[in-house]
């Protein structure tokens, strides 16, 4: 939840301080006056004419390049190939470098060290003593005045040692080339321009539109005059102060922006670029008719009941971007590696699409991903930003959240009513009112006297518990965290580095860890091995992580405000809280080493995907927040975190019975699957709604549990190959150029095709069944004849409508259970769906769900494969080293056209005939009572 | 498991099939669990399970289908309505049997089968996951606490009873009392009907003697039409002692008249002398004292109208106190009569609430005023449920119209339920939405000989 309601309407506000939270909100008094206004105004926060860095990046592309390359500089070491770039004006040198990964190409630009006298000996062109003062002979460059901070802490560890060799080609007159076997990457001298091509298809071109920018750092005497000799042509206001609102930013170290273009040839569309609720196919920001939009912008904010199809950052930032060329079907990708504030333009130009980075400081970072497929562009940033993490089996089950269940009574009691309805649930959550006042890792122990206790009565039925902890430390000297983080200075300090930064949040007066400090890090993650009250059924929810501060600006951190090392806020802003959730999950590595972490995050980065799943924040109990989920989660997912929800029913006000049953019918195939509520709203537990609501949430929920084996397969891909679990349809179908801007129609994996009902009082809906494939409804297996924008049947007691794709095989559990943990040696049903020739594939992953044995290859791996009427199942990888225990007990085959006369199991030792009924209407062959292992390789043939 | 070359036993167990046949997929070191077709199956049922009947196939309980006698309880589900497999987790829609021996039965659904936690205290839902017996201790226990619970209501059976006794003596007082009262009451309007008379009579002489046609028109103020009527309402209504002291100009008014109502009755011109500091001059001062040490004969009648005025209001509300009594809703017995306006103050967490049957619930703070949780509306009847205290009573005291609340957009709520206790007290009030409040309170009103039987019922097992 957000700085939420409570300081921000004075009505609430006085609801709360009659009925609820007492004393605590002493500290939200205060701040009530100042935050009055924080629902989501436009003029709340920053957009690009009032950040400026912005207004002096954003401009129409110059006519000619600023910047040359220096051909005498060249040198390659074989792996990375360095030059310098100049700004061609004033000759400042900048630092170049190139490198190849598999698949991906890395662009460093940052400042050279250089000293020189400064070139501009005269006044500049149009400089006017009366207005602009006496001219002063400049100073002499030398650069760098200061290191440059940069992101790489997002990087896969390990990802330099990747680097691929490469061959570098001199001897152009104005060019050189960078290449390997595959990609070619050709380097103009001046102006500069990066052109990359792979298998002799252009994938992009870097500043080909010339709006590179580099500002270095200037000595604060005279740097405005260094600056506007060098930049005659830009606005040279608020170079080193600057305001919004009633909050100044000192900017000691003055203006650092860096910037640069993109041009994907041939893209009809861009995606990615989370986090903020727009549709998933990017509207351009820039062009003919598009002079009142403003660019994206990266930066990550606590935005209270954010809205729907608004450009507006949100918690989290990737700075990666995906576009998508159906003519050849191929995706390429961008990222800026860069953790200020950035903006990002998006414009069409004349044959593809472009796209401008303009970051406040940092350096130029940038990756290309070249695909050429969907799931190349997927995996080439995982490489590049790390895999993502492989969770535990619980976590991708059913999560009931609340802000907050009231004590120990009340979540045994709710867990007991998910038992007593027979609806699945995995985990119940506990929020920030669990706490000794809101000092995290701590119990309210009049409401929590036996947390230990209480979480063992949970793990008896095989269920989790999550639990708050913020990176907010309450500013109290009782508070052993404060007191030793404060002794230890660990915290983020003042903009002056006299001392600890202090700010508003839940507890009133705080601190913020500084968790790029190494040793706050490792201060943090040992605070989960003396966590009292802690079980091994307990697990994390890091909020506020943008952070979140009350009285600072923009509800966040001050941007002058000191790191570790001098680095100010505003370098690594955006990675606030993927530092934090690092920590956390050091902290749940080192208590439980052979137990898989779960850690949900409110905000995160490139590269947070290795340690959490997010969610998409604070929204609000409308059918728009439902019809925004989908284009979210699949933008986070394109750019490369997987593990992603909305909270079900809208986190703010109270949904409709209709609304909340829909929520849990669309949820139940996205990712991350939690219901979730505000403290004032009313209770919304599954069985509040009369029976039928009870009944269709069990249902839907109970779909969920039913495709388990094929989803946890989908997590334990992603683990491998970066691939994201919801897709768009033009990821899997990248060539239909009908589809690059279907959002209201995904993919679950590559098998199931679903479509969420997001209108109210409907009895169906419109789904795009992407021609060329067969498409069987699921699970009953009857085939949908027509393809195309299909009219469906979809009423409130039907649920929503899913597809499973020709040419694929779904692994199901039937079994109702009550959790994962109950479920974990059910027999599986698979479901098999030909192409129209009659074949089709699948696979699934086995391991024990929780342990870290998966590492030491303790899973195993079966594939299943129909074709010519036999299904074989191959057990792919070594017998005996891990035994699931797990067998098969239904087999469902579509399109069978006649009655089989026999089906024949055959095994190490030998066959048997299987009983099995045919349904000559929908076509469907149920082969019964299989039970045959999953440990073992047989097969199933049906004779006619 | 890792190296093992026996499939364990869960497997086996779901990969039992067609019993008579090889299970050639598996090791040689396993054996098929057999499960006889009864397994499971409730009690009531259990003749459709017997294949002795002579039937050559199972037919599913709701006859949609019929299959042979070897698909029962082999862990395949093929009856939609779950009624093949009583014994197994096969079927979503299906229900286990749990004979918990010593203990009390139980049906479960199906998904609690071999699904690794213990449902049964038997053990029977489990067949490999290890599932101790606990049956027999758990009886113990429950008949301990049984035992004492049938005590302690025995006890507080008794308690009802006499606030039954009570209440009956109080209505049959009640009884006895109306039609006196209603005597009285005529009597005392005959009084002061006679008083009128007299009264009118005597003004008639003196308005004939004096000069009338002054005294007929002095022309009002706003605020002497105000008290004139205030004059009036209170005189010819029923006093509210309940309405807020701040409700509004009009009870202002009756706020400041109370004190010196009897004069006022007996004299509103004086009244209004008093309350008119325009006319306050010294001769009215004067005649004021005079009217109250040497009453002339028409205020003395004046102050005679008002007393016998006062005392048929009183015994009107006496009428009104004992017909609720007799008519309003105390309980089936009237068990709740002895309750009514009872309070009880207790703090739950950071609050204390307070509730007043037949009145008010309202949360106290530290600082300031109360919230208001509603005023007593009526009763609702509502499906008992189980508590931490018990079993609640099925009827619910509802209080309604509280303090505003933002977040519900509407006034703040509060249920009050009851369990059988041995005394009358606040057992719990709890938020589970914002603004609507539960309250649990303890009352031997609600401990009934029923209760007890049920009790006793429960024990055997």
């Amino acid at each position: 939840f957000s700085l939420a309601s409570i300081p921000a309407r004075p009505s609430k506000q006085e609801s709360m301080r009659t009925a609820r939270l007492g004393t605590l909100w002493l500290g939200a008094v205060v701040l009530a006056f100042a935050a009055s206004s924080l629902a989501l105004k436009e003029n709340d926060f920053r957009k690009c004419p009032e950040a400026s860095f912005c207004r002096r990046l954003r401009r129409e592309a110059p006519s000619s390049g600023l910047y040359s390359v220096d051909p005498a500089s060249l040198t390659s070491n074989g792996q990375k190939t360095e030059f310098v770039v100049r700004h061609k004006s004033s000759g400042r040198p900048l630092q170049a470098s190139l490198s190849l990964f598999d698949g991906s190409v890395r662009l460093t630009v940052d400042e050279a060290e250089y000293t020189a006298p400064h070139p501009q000996t005269n006044a500049p062109e149009g400089w006017n003593p009366d207005t602009d003062g006496e001219w002063t002979p400049l100073p002499a460059i030398q650069q760098p005045l200061r290191k440059r901070w940069q992101a790489t802490d997002a990087l896969a560890h390990g990802f330099a040692n990747q680097v691929l060799q490469h061959q570098l080609v001199k001897g152009f007159d104005d060019h050189f080339k960078v290449q390997d076997d595959k990609i070619t990457i050709t380097v103009r001298f001046d102006p500069f321009e990066v052109l990359i091509v792979k298998d002799s298809i252009e994938v992009a071109r870097i500043n080909s539109r010339n709006m590179m920018h580099f500002e270095p750092f200037y000595p604060k005497d005279s740097g405005v005059n260094m600056f506007r000799a060098e930049w005659p042509e830009l606005p040279s206001d608020n170079l080193w102060e600057e305001s919004f609102g009633s909050h100044r930013d000192t900017k000691p170290f003055g203006p650092s922006a860096v910037g640069i273009d993109i041009v994907f040839p041939g893209a009809k569309a861009l995606y990615g670029l989370p986090e903020r609720s727009v549709s998933y196919s990017l509207p351009n920001t820039r062009g003919a008719g598009l002079e009142d939009k403003q660019p994206y912008r990266l930066f990550n904010l606590d935005v209270f009941e954010y809205e729907t199809d608004h450009p507006h950052p949100l918690y989290g930032a990737i700075p990666t971007v995906v576009a998508a060329t159906p003519t050849t079907g191929s995706n390429a990708g961008a990222m800026f590696l860069n953790a200020a504030e950035q903006f990002v333009d998006l414009e069409d130009v004349q044959d593809g699409k472009s796209v401008h980075f303009m970051a406040e400081t940092g350096v130029i970072d940038l990756f290309i991903f070249t695909g050429p497929s969907p799931k190349q562009v997927s995996k080439q940033i995982a490489d590049a930003t790390g895999k993502p993490f492989f969770p535990p089996l619980f976590s991708i089950g059913y999560h009931q959240c609340r802000w907050n269940y009231r004590d120990e009574r009340d979540v045994l009691e709710v867990d007991e009513k998910f038992d007593e309805h027979d609806i699945p649930m995995d985990v119940m959550w506990l929020d920030i009112e669990h706490t000794d006042n809101k000092k995290y890792m701590t119990w309210d122990k009049n409401l929590f006297p036996d947390p230990a206790g209480m979480q063992r009565k949970l793990a008896a039925k095989g269920r989790r518990m999550v639990t708050i902890v913020d990176p907010h430390i309450k500013a109290d000297q009782g508070f052993n965290l404060f007191q030793e983080a404060q002794e230890q200075g660990l915290f983020v300090r003042k903009p002056d580095g006299s001392g600890t930064q202090e700010g508003h949040c839940w507890p009133g007066n705080s601190a913020w860890l500084d968790y790029l400090n190494p040793a706050a890090r490792q201060y943090w993650a040992s605070k989960f091995g003396t966590y009292d009250g802690a079980t091994d059924s307990l697990f994390t929810w890091n909020d506020m992580n943008e952070p979140s501060v009350f009285n600072g600006p923009e509800i966040s951190m001050w941007r002058d405000a000191q790191h570790h090392n001098g680095v100010e806020h505003r370098e690594v802003h955006n990675m606030y809280g993927f530092y934090m959730t690092e920590a956390t999950w050091d902290g749940h590595r080192m208590t439980h080493p052979n137990r898989r972490p779960f850690i949900l995050s409110r905000s995160f980065f490139a590269g947070s995907q290795r340690s959490v799943a997010i969610w998409t924040g604070d929204n609000t109990a409308e059918w728009s927040h439902l019809r925004a989920a989908q284009p979210m989660i699949l933008s986070v997912g394109i750019a490369g975190l997987p593990f992603v929800g909305a909270d079900i029913g809208g986190f703010f006000n109270n949904p409709e019975p209709e609304l909340l049953v829909r929520w849990y019918q669309a949820a139940a195939f996205t990712p991350f699957f939690r219901g979730h509520a505000h403290i004032e709203t009313a209770r919304r537990e599954p069985w509040l709604f009369g029976d039928d609501n009870t009944r269709r949430v069990r249902e839907a929920i109970r779909r969920r549990y039913d495709i388990m084996p094929y989803l946890y397969t989908l997590f334990r891909i992603a683990h491998e190959e970066g691939t994201p679990i919801m897709r768009s349809l033009s990821y899997e179908f990248p060539h239909d150029d009908s589809l690059v801007a279907v959002e209201a129609t995904f993919m679950l994996g590559d098998s199931l095709l679903v479509t969420p009902v997001d209108t109210p009082s409907v009895g169906d809906v419109q789904v795009v069944l992407p021609s060329h494939a067969r498409w069987f409804s699921f699970p009953s297996l009857k085939e949908q004849s027509n393809t195309g924008l299909q009219q469906v049947s979809a009423g409130i007691d039907e649920g929503i409508p899913v597809f499973q794709r020709g040419g694929t095989v779904v692994a199901r559990r039937t079994r109702a259970r009550r959790n994962t943990y109950s479920m974990m040696y059910d027999p599986m049903t698979l479901s098999i769906a030909p192409t129209a020739e009659g074949q089709a594939q699948g696979e699934i992953h086995l391991d024990d769900g929780q342990s870290m044995a998966y590492e030491q290859g303790m899973f195993s791996r079966v594939s299943f494969d129909w074709k010519d009427n036999v299904l074989k199942v191959k057990r792919v990888t070594q017998q005996n080293v891990y035994n699931s225990d797990v067998g098969v007990e239904r087999v469902l085959v579509a399109g069978v056209l006649r009655e089989p006369t026999s089906v024949t199991l055959t095994g190490y030792a030998g066959t048997e005939q299987r009983s099995f009924n045919y349904n000559p209407d929908t076509r469907v062959l149920e082969i019964r009572s299989v039970a045959a292992s999953l440990d073992q390789s047989w097969s199933l043939e049906i004779k006619n | 498991m890792p190296g093992s070359t026996c499939t364990s036993a869960l497997l086996v167990r779901h990969l039992a099939v067609a019993v008579s046949t090889s299970l050639l997929l598996l090791g040689a070191c396993t054996t098929a669990i057999q499960i006889p077709p009864t397994f499971g199956a409730h009690p009531s049922k259990m003749s459709h399970y017997s294949p002795a009947n002579g039937n050559e196939k199972f037919s599913c309980l709701d006859g949609s289908k019929s299959i042979p006698w070897q698909w029962v309880n082999d862990d395949y589900c093929d009856c939609t309505d779950g009624s093949d497999e009583p014994g197994t987790s096969a079927c979503p829609q299906g229900q286990f049997h749990c004979t918990n021996a010593d203990y009390k039965s139980k049906d479960i659904f199906s998904s609690r089968v071999d699904d690794r936690v213990c449902d049964c205290c038997d053990g029977s839902d489990e067949s490999l996951h290890p599932c101790p017996n606990t049956c027999r201790q758990l009886g113990r226990m429950e008949r301990d606490k049984l035992q004492k619970a049938i005590e302690t209501v025995k006890k507080a059976v008794e308690l009802r009873e006499s606030l039954i006794e009570n209440a009956k003596a109080a209505m049959s007082r009640a009884k006895t009392e109306l039609p006196k009262l209603k005597d009285l009451l005529l009597v005392q309007e005959k009084a002061v009907a006679d008083a009128q008379e007299a009264l009118s009579v005597v003004v008639s002489q003196k308005q004939a003697s004096e000069n009338p046609a002054d005294a007929k028109e002095i022309p009002l103020t706003q605020s002497q039409k105000r008290v004139k009527e205030g004059f009036k309402s209170s005189a010819t209504e029923q006093e509210q002692p309940d309405v807020p002291e701040d409700e509004s100009a009009h009870s202002t008014t009756d706020k400041i008249l109370t004190p010196t109502k009897d004069v006022v009755m007996a004299s509103p011109s004086m009244f209004l002398t008093a309350f008119q500091p325009m006319m306050k001059s010294v001769g009215k001062v004067f005649s004021t004292f005079k009217s109250i040490f040497f009453p002339t004969e028409e205020e003395k009648l004046r102050s005679e109208i008002g007393n016998k005025s006062r005392a048929v209001a009183d015994t009107k509300k006496s009428i009104e106190e004992n017909e609720a009594i007799l008519e309003y809703d105390w309980g089936h017995d009237s068990e709740f009569f002895g309750l009514n306006k009872k309070c009880m103050i207790e703090k739950f967490r950071d609050y204390k609430y307070e509730v007043c049957l037949f009145d008010k619930g309202s949360q106290l703070v530290n600082f300031g005023v109360g919230t208001s949780l509603g005023t007593f509306q009526g009763w609702a009847e509502l499906p008992t449920k189980a508590t931490a205290w018990g079993t609640t009573h099925h009827r619910v005291q509802q209080f309604r119209n509280g303090q505003y609340c933002p977040a519900l957009r509407g006034s703040r709520e509060l249920d009050v339920s009851f369990v059988c206790q041995d005394e009358t007290r606040l057992l719990e009030v709890i938020e589970p939405t914002p603004c609507k409040y539960s309250a649990i309170i303890g009352t031997p009103a609600v401990c009934t000989q029923k209760l007890v039987d049920e009790i006793q019922q429960e024990m055997e097992f």
